[in-house]
């Protein structure tokens, strides 16, 4: 079986795939495709490798290479997202003695209120007490007077 | 004289390779990126915007071809001396068809018919035995250029090789 095999390069500009060059050679391609890539002036680029069968004369392609523009566009947005993430996880841990004191400051409070409350409620119970024995005390003299 | 000639060859491919680390060193994809640079939007560049100056160590291995509507009687208005190289005579007025066999210049102007048809830069390369006995392997680049940015009048082109060794 006789067969050639190319590499095309295909662009992607203004909405159409476009051979940009060809070559016999699959790393020139790669190399290539890659340069293009970096240069960032196209929004997608692949690599075609046609096998051309000359008995059959049939052409077999596929796509060894297809990087985007776009790809790379998701891929430093997830990488943006994922670094926010890590930020956000860490900034609990940085704040956590500011935040203990903060939460010390509030159970004290908390805790000074409830004693108030207990106080006022035996103050409470002290001028009730206090108030009846003064009535007993009170009508016991009326009663004798 | 041919050996001296040959001798040039391979100085100026240490010369190439001798290029800054990440610097492209391969002669076709320098080239490439030469060209592609000239390019205005989607148009080929044209001839009067390929400068030899700014072409550097690449301009002796290039050639330029004068398209004719006879495909084999396009005229080579420029052979580099470095593909010459291997060509006993160079011929006085070349065109394709009265290239000398088994030569750089003979092999890399193959596939020109192939770069007029598909009006996109093409790259091969392969193996020959030239006139002295000698196995020689080349890569060679044909890329398109055209004055009104479309229609291909010009053919860039460009090929280095080395002397396989003996087995």
């Amino acid at each position: 079986m006789t067969t050639m095999v190319s590499f095309e390069l295909h662009t992607y500009l203004g909405g159409n795939w476009k051979i940009d060059s060809i070559f016999d050679d699959r790393s020139l391609a790669m190399s290539e495709a890659k340069r293009i890539e970096e240069r960032g002036r196209t929004a997608a680029v692949r690599v075609v490798e046609e096998v051309y069968d000359e008995v059959t004369q049939e052409v077999q392609s596929r796509t060894i290479y297809r990087s985007t523009k776009m790809d790379s566009d998701n891929s430093q947005a997830l990488e943006r997202q994922a670094e926010n993430r890590r930020e956000v996880m860490a900034a609990p841990k940085k704040s956590t003695g500011r935040e203990r004191i903060a939460q010390k400051k509030i159970r004290k409070q908390q805790a000074k209120t409830q004693g108030q409350y207990v106080m006022l409620i035996m103050k409470l119970g002290i001028i009730v007490l206090v108030g009846i024995s003064l009535l007993v005390v009170l009508r016991m003299f009326a009663e004798g007077v | 004289m041919l050996g001296a000639k040959t001798t040039r060859t391979l100085a100026r491919r240490s010369i190439m390779e001798a290029l800054p680390q990440g610097k492209e060193r391969r002669l076709v994809l320098r080239l490439l990126n030469y060209w592609r640079d000239l390019g205005r939007d989607e148009s080929f560049p044209a001839l009067g915007d390929l400068d030899p100056d700014a072409m550097g160590d690449m301009w002796p291995f290039c050639f330029v071809l004068r398209v004719n509507a006879a495909v084999t009687a396009s005229a080579l208005t420029y052979i580099g001396p470095e593909i010459l190289a291997d060509c006993d005579e160079a011929p006085a007025e070349p065109t394709l068809e009265t290239l000398p066999d088994a030569t750089l210049i003979k092999h890399a102007t193959a596939f020109v018919g192939q770069t007029l048809r598909r009006k996109v830069p093409i790259t091969k390369g392969g193996e020959f035995i030239d006139h002295r006995g000698r196995a020689i392997q080349f890569r060679s680049i044909v890329l398109p250029l055209a004055e009104d940015g479309r229609t291909v009048d010009h053919l860039l082109g460009a090929a280095n090789c080395r002397e396989l060794p003996k087995d």
